[in-house]
């Protein structure tokens, strides 16, 4: 359970109240309901409105979540959140980091490090606290008209009808009826829209404890994920270490099996285990206790997303290790993908079948997870005598044997290839890069900006020209094309040593096109929540058109 | 081998000290760097864990020998 002091004891946050949304009457009617206002609900609240759809945002609370929680953002995060148009204000606060190091009994016996150059806006990894994540986001939020923000309004049930979704909502003035064509259930572990529509969540559970305990600390000891295997300080378990903002130290230790949960929960408990670990990290100076929870690993999900006209994401619909930082860096993941489905079928930019591609996406991505942070998670807190020995082993042979080194590998969170996903048109040989289902990466462009940035709100066609600019026409045959079909698409043309408007990119020395194994006369299609969608070695109008109404669901002409 | 093949090889080899009853750490721990090491080196990992059973075995019956 979190620290149960009041929020205003918090040695560095001032958590805001926000007013009581006054009650609509007896019954209102919106186009889409967002159920939870914590960053995966906002984060699709603002997405919706960056495609032009309003939505209700319906939360019990008045203020953000108690605590740090989440505190690690991924680099596809932020991309995502810079879609949202927020993500200048995270990294203003957001401490970036690159690399980690685990010690085995004292010893440094791997350096991780994450890939970063200068092809990327944003750095692999951020660490910031969620009430900063929250505040941020509901800063945006309200500053956006699309979105009506309902704090003090809670979700009493909820019913699937034939054309939409029928909630009743409690709030101070009472209770009333909401109506609304979608829904996105984004309230969490305890989602009540998950037991309003009796749908459970499946999977295994694992045996490790963990106490996560917040400590404010002056130190100079720079940004990294430190992990301490069978320490000194926590003999036969592991510790993490992360800094956040505000110099407030984030520290996981393992609780052994035979530690009561009660009894480690204690405030005099864990000081005295944190005041060795702090020794352990050479830190003399004076530290305070901020914030502390218990932590148990879980492989849990849905069956499905989606239930009729609702949509589960974050943690309402999976809930995942920790081991990795995959738990809300997927939830904005599931932001992303059910935002721009919402948005393309309420428009009329798709068919309505666009929105069962959710499930199997996002379900596919939350499975997998379930391998890499199991993993992770075996190999952070080992299961059986057979994995610890396993583990000792790899730790002992690490700082000499590679292999041994790749099992140390905390397989930091990772935008999922949809690359089965019933949108996405497979590859030939010698078409660009990334496969389709990646996420696009980024490039940095030869005026210095960035290729993401490049991109629009509807699907983009990225063709590789070389030097001479040579198919404006079946270009502009396959934009018409889909916008007759009202879907929309903008051309971006990649090559030449000048950029022309916003439809040619310069790519004087080939740089972009080398990095994609392009080609000239090669293609990309990228959908709106910037994953590939269709490749091409030798790009076509016509089947351009076919990956284009595939990705719509709807079918070639 | 691909890291996916030597994770697959990581938890046959964890399965097979787990199957093989008590042994001596020292042992065991050493057998474990072992196992690693030649599952790295893609050897014949199915006949590998047969002989770490038997290994374990052996450090079974020597426990207590130092």
């Amino acid at each position: 359970m979190p620290r149960p002091a009041a929020q205003s004891a918090s040695l560095y946050f001032d958590y805001p109240r926000y007013p009581v949304a006054p009650s609509p009457g007896a019954s209102d009617v919106a186009e889409v309901v967002v159920v939870g206002a914590g960053p995966v609900g906002l984060c699709t609240a603002l997405l919706l409105a960056r495609h032009g759809v309003p939505s209700v945002v319906l939360d019990p609370k008045t203020s953000v979540s108690d605590g740090s929680r989440a505190i690690c953002i991924a680099r596809h995060s932020l991309e995502i959140l810079q879609q949202a148009g927020v993500a200048d204000t995270f990294t203003a606060k957001a401490l970036p980091w690159t690399h980690g190091t685990s010690f085995h009994r004292g010893r440094p016996v791997y350096r991780l490090a994450m890939p970063h150059g200068p092809d990327e806006r944003f750095h692999p990894m951020y660490n910031l606290q969620q009430q900063y994540i929250e505040a941020f986001l509901v800063d945006a939020a309200r500053a956006e008209p699309l979105i009506e923000l309902r704090f003090g309004h809670r979700v009493a049930g909820l019913r699937n009808t034939c054309d939409g979704v029928d909630l009743d909502v409690e709030c101070a003035a009472g209770r009333y009826a909401l109506s609304a064509a979608q829904a996105v259930a984004a309230d969490g572990a305890r989602s009540r829209v998950r037991e309003a529509l009796g749908v459970a969540l499946h999977g295994a559970a694992y045996e490790a404890r963990y106490v996560i305990v917040d400590v404010r600390l002056r130190s100079d000891h720079p940004t990294e994920r430190r992990a301490f295997f069978d320490s000194a300080a926590n003999p036969g378990a592991t510790i993490l270490v992360h800094r956040q903002p505000d110099d407030i130290w984030r520290i996981d230790y393992q609780l052994g099996d035979d530690e009561d949960e009660h009894t480690a929960l204690d405030e005099a408990t864990i000081r005295a285990r944190i005041a060795p670990i702090l020794d352990m990290l050479g830190e003399r100076g004076e530290w305070a206790l901020e914030w502390w929870s218990l932590y148990k690993a879980y492989t849990l999900c849905l069956d499905d997303y989606r239930v009729g006209n609702v949509f589960f994401a974050g943690d309402a619909a999976h809930l995942v290790p920790i081991f990795g930082v995959r738990g809300l860096n997927s939830g904005f993941a599931d932001a992303a993908d059910i935002a721009w489905k919402l948005a393309y079928v309420r428009r009329g930019h798709a068919a309505p079948a666009l929105l069962d591609s959710y499930s199997p996406e996002r379900r596919g991505a939350t499975l997998d997870i379930f391998e890499q942070a199991g993993r992770s998670t075996r190999f952070m807190s080992p299961p059986s005598r057979g994995y610890r020995l396993l583990r000792d082993a790899a730790l002992t042979l690490a700082p000499h044997h590679a292999p041994a080194r790749g099992l140390l590998d905390p397989r930091q969170s990772q935008p999922y290839t949809y690359a089965g996903s019933p949108l996405t048109t497979p590859a030939a040989a010698g078409a660009p890069l990334p496969v389709p289902g990646a996420a696009l990466f980024n490039s940095r462009l030869d005026d210095g900006s960035f290729l993401l940035d490049r991109l629009g709100t509807g699907f983009t066609l990225l063709y590789f020209s070389g030097a001479a600019l040579t198919a404006d026409a079946a270009l502009d045959e396959l934009v018409a094309t889909a916008h007759a079909r009202g879907i929309p698409l903008d051309i971006r043309c990649v090559g030449g040593p000048e950029a022309r408007g916003t439809r040619v990119i310069a790519d004087r020395d080939g740089r972009l096109a080398t990095r994609h194994a392009a080609i000239p006369g090669s293609a990309l299609l990228v959908r709106p929540d910037r994953h590939v969608c269709a490749a091409w070695a030798r790009f076509a109008p016509r089947t351009a058109l076919a990956a284009l109404l595939r990705a719509t669901a709807r079918r070639a002409a | 081998m691909t890291r996916e093949e030597f994770e697959q090889a990581y938890d046959g080899l964890a399965a097979a000290l787990d199957a093989a009853g008590p042994g001596d750490a020292d042992k065991l721990a050493l057998l474990a760097r072992l196992a690693l090491v030649q599952a790295a080196a893609s050897a014949d990992l199915a006949a590998f864990e047969q002989a770490l059973a038997q290994a374990v075995e052996q450090g079974g019956a020597d426990d207590g020998s130092g």
